[in-house]
């Protein structure tokens, strides 16, 4: 065979290739009906790659592998299978240890606990992968289908944004809970936010696998792998502006100016408000170029925001919302709205603030008796640098309307102050603080509370009907002024992901009770603070549902196993030794991203261990305080507990042994190599000279 | 004194070279109509795309070149050409491979096909030289 037949050959694929690459550019152009009774190879090909054309994720492209279904059978080191989920005991596994090993710091000498300082600190945060899908098809016709059409007997399928218990959450196309106008509102049909809802999970994949009959054809396609070069923001100018002058920047003509439509809030209106007839909207300060609360931006519809910039105190925002609220009614269009001409609360619904102040978690009607911020010579007191404003939006109306100062003692003669502010909106008739949060759906989203249960059974049971938020969540004693506070009301909770040291000083008061029962009394009062005394099991996903009281991971301490504390008290010295006391304790969360049923890559807490340390510690009788330490670990096991990095190349040079005198050594040394030797010593004094 | 040899062709790395040939045509077919369907669906770097398909061409033209010569000289008992086809096979592996490593996405498919292609490189290039030294050895001189 020549070589211009193999070359016709290849030409002529070119031909064939061209000719099928163009008729199947027709077939997508023309969205015909996929014909499945073809016979020809071309129409056989033509309807592959047409059914791959309307599946939104035939091919995908994917940054990380840890999320796939691929890697459900390639990677059993990352991922965790359901069956070795429950066999799983790590009770004290040498990950634990070495973590308790490098955060306690031993520097403290036990006879000097008073030096000790108290501080609130986090250690390392857990990183998870993330994972990004791009569809190589665009899906056709996405409006139409989606949302208004989603019918509410749906088996609930997995569903990361809700969060909020047999509430609507906010912006989540997914959520079951929500109503056909709330997911217009959330205007789930828009592109965008329909794909965010294919791809916040792989369970999508899998329905359309069923759908398609297999999903091998999906593997082929897949990107496995990309060679982009990085993102660099270079910005290419244009020659033509060069020599030109440019004006100063007018920010008027950017500032979004907004009219009241007559028409019920959409996402992105600004919040209206009516003040003496006149309707103006709701805003709040923002920095605008650097950290100062130099601009005011309106707050807008559905739109969450936290926001901290640095303001003078008198600019406090505090003293803005207290005369708006007063003045300002909240106002919410209704269907009698368009067509009135004159816009008060008969064609409205207004709605006045309700203004709670905070003090240490604990929220109450504001009192401008009592609340009123005032200054002294150094301080000032109620002063709220965080101020919280939550929107209860409810059958087509803003219904409540909250503005939580949160009240503490700041000093006027500082500068600048840092104020932080945030907006929430709930789709509620009730109150957030009724409402039952979950920490993902169903594993746990980093950064959110760990779920647990202080009962003994039935915890999914009392997680869902117990109305106390306190006795879901993990909590410990609270740093405040340096002191350990433990309430209700306290904010120490344990969060998913966060790793966290607290240490605080516990001061015992009970000087009336005898020397001789005061070691184990103040060892009593640290159990009790550190809940070591209770029954705690924890939820190995955020959302319970469905979780037998055998899955609860259960978290105890036996202080009885414990070296038995005994003390004694010298006269003298007055001071009172008490041994084995314990003032540490250890919380290590193992967690997972495991795959288990329809839902993938969740984070699971597969155990979770209680470790106390106790100490000899010597006090001084007039002042009977120790430092109190919690750590909180989570240790991810679908990462290596160790990550070996390769060494430094090592060059493994031998010189030969007469490198350094190149002469025989049992050869016979004559006079030709002496010869040798004296031309070239004359050769380097030449060279020399 | 005239060098004579013997018919002494390998009938495997015929085979192979049989079979690349058709194999060649499939991969030739299959790249470009993926080439074609990545360049529809995803956005490529300034000039990659015609940087890979120029190097696709040069590996495909080498490709030809190398398995004409390997077929004609395992047919005819000839080492030299044999062994321009064996040095072309070097400049075809670093062509595969670079579809295999380098090129701006690498769908799934590519993989197996890349993969192929290299291990009908290795086996031809084991045989071609079990070609060459049999050659060598059988040449006789009168």
């Amino acid at each position: 065979m020549k070589i211009i037949t193999y070359l016709a050959f290849t030409f002529l694929s070119i031909l064939i290739q061209f000719c099928v690459m163009d008729y199947i550019q027709e077939k997508i152009q023309t969205e015909e009906t996929p014909k499945l009774d073809v016979t020809t190879q071309k129409q056989i090909l033509s309807d592959l790659l047409k059914n791959i054309s309307s599946k939104p994720h035939a091919l995908y492209y994917r940054t990380h592998d840890v999320m796939s279904r691929s890697l459900k059978n390639t990677s059993p080191s990352r991922i965790y299978s359901n069956s070795s989920m429950s066999d799983v005991n790590l009770g004290t596994t040498e990950g634990t240890t070495t973590i308790f090993d490098v955060l306690y710091d031993e520097n403290t000498s036990d006879t000097e606990a008073t030096t000790e300082t108290t501080t609130e600190m986090y250690t390392t945060s857990t990183e998870f992968d993330n994972f990004t899908e791009i569809t190589f098809f665009e899906t056709k016709n996405q409006s139409s289908s989606f949302p208004s059409t989603i019918p509410k007997t749906k088996i609930s399928l997995h569903c990361d944004c809700n969060l909020l218990y047999k509430v609507c959450d906010i912006n989540c196309c997914c959520d079951q809970d929500c109503s056909d106008y709330e997911h217009k509102l959330f205007q789930c049909h828009e592109t965008s936010k329909a794909e965010n809802k294919a791809t916040d999970g792989c369970i999508s994949h899998m329905l359309d696998e069923h759908r398609y009959g297999g999903s091998m054809l999906d593997n082929l396609f897949c990107v496995v792998k990309t060679n982009l070069p990085s993102k660099r923001s270079i910005k290419k100018y244009d020659d033509a502006p060069m020599g030109t002058y440019y004006k100063w920047r007018n920010d008027q003509q950017k500032q979004k100016s907004y009219e009241f439509k007559k028409t019920l809030y959409k996402q992105a209106d600004p919040i209206w408000l009516l003040k003496n007839g006149i309707i103006y909207y709701l805003d709040f300060p923002a920095p605008m170029i650097n950290n100062y609360c130099t601009d005011r931006v309106p707050i807008t519809f559905l739109k969450e925001e936290k926001i901290i910039c640095n303001v003078k105190f008198k600019d406090l925002e505090m003293f803005n919302i207290l005369k708006t609220s007063e003045e300002a009614m909240v106002i919410s269009a209704t269907n009698n709205t368009f067509n009135s001409t004159a816009l008060n609360c008969t064609n409205l619904h207004c709605i006045n603030w309700t203004i709670l102040a905070c003090e240490n978690g604990l929220c109450t009607n504001y009192n401008k008796t009592y609340n009123e911020a005032s200054c002294n010579e150094n301080v000032c007191t109620n002063i709220a640098l965080k101020i919280d404003y939550s929107f209860y939006y409810y059958d087509m109306k803003i219904v409540n309307a909250t503005i939580k100062f949160h009240l503490q003692n700041t000093s006027h003669v500082m500068p600048l102050l840092m104020q932080e502010i945030g907006v929430h909106f709930y789709l509620v008739n009730k109150s957030i603080d009724y409402v039952i949060e979950l920490s993902g759906n169903p594993g746990y989203v980093n950064g959110l509370p760990v779920i647990a249960s202080y009962v003994k059974t039935n915890h999914t049971d009392n997680f869902f009907n117990n109305i106390s938020e306190t006795w879901r969540r993990m909590l410990f004693p609270e740093n405040r002024n340096g002191l350990c506070v433990a309430s209700n009301t306290s904010h120490n909770i344990v969060k998913f992901g966060v790793n966290k040291r607290t240490k605080c000083r516990y001061i015992y008061t009970h000087r009336t009770i005898s020397k001789k029962n005061m070691c184990s009394n103040i060892q009593n009062e640290i159990i009790g603070l550190l809940k070591l005394n209770n029954n705690i099991s924890i939820s190995p996903f955020g959302n319970p549902h469905d979780i037998t009281d055998d899955n609860w991971i259960n978290l105890l301490v036996d202080v009885n196993k414990q070296e038995p504390i005994y003390g004694e008290y010298n006269e003298n010295t007055l001071k009172l030794y008490c041994y084995n006391l314990i003032n540490r304790l250890s919380v290590t969360f193992m967690f997972a991203n495991v795959n288990e049923k329809s839902y993938t890559g969740q984070n699971k807490i597969l155990s979770a261990t209680y470790e106390v340390t106790a100490r000899n510690i010597s006090f001084n009788i007039e002042d009977i305080s120790i430092v109190i330490t919690v750590d909180v670990n989570f240790v991810d096991l679908s990462k290596p507990s160790i990550v070996e990095y390769a060494g430094s190349p090592h060059i493994n040079i031998h010189l030969p042994r007469d490198f350094f005198f190149p002469f025989p050594q049992n050869g016979c040394f004559n006079m030709s190599n002496m010869s040798i030797v004296t031309i070239y010593c004359f050769v380097i004094l030449f060279l020399c000279k | 004194m005239t060098k004579v040899t013997n018919v002494n062709s390998s009938l495997a790395y015929e085979i192979l070279l049989y079979l690349n040939s058709f194999y060649l045509g499939m991969f030739f077919v299959c790249e470009v109509a993926m080439g074609i369907l990545k360049a529809i669906n995803v956005s490529y770097p300034e000039n990659a795309l015609w940087t890979e398909a120029g190097i696709f061409s040069a590996l495909c033209l080498v490709e030809v070149v190398r398995i004409f010569l390997g077929r004609r000289g395992n047919l005819a008992s000839k080492k030299v050409p044999v062994f321009f086809s064996v040095m072309l096979t070097i400049p075809s592996a670093i062509g595969v491979c670079y579809f295999l490593i380098y090129q701006t996405y690498i769908l799934r498919l590519e993989y197996i096909w890349c993969a192929v292609m290299l291990m009908f490189h290795a086996l031809e290039l084991a045989f071609a030289i079990l070609f060459i030294v049999t050659v060598c050895k059988h040449q006789q001189y009168e």
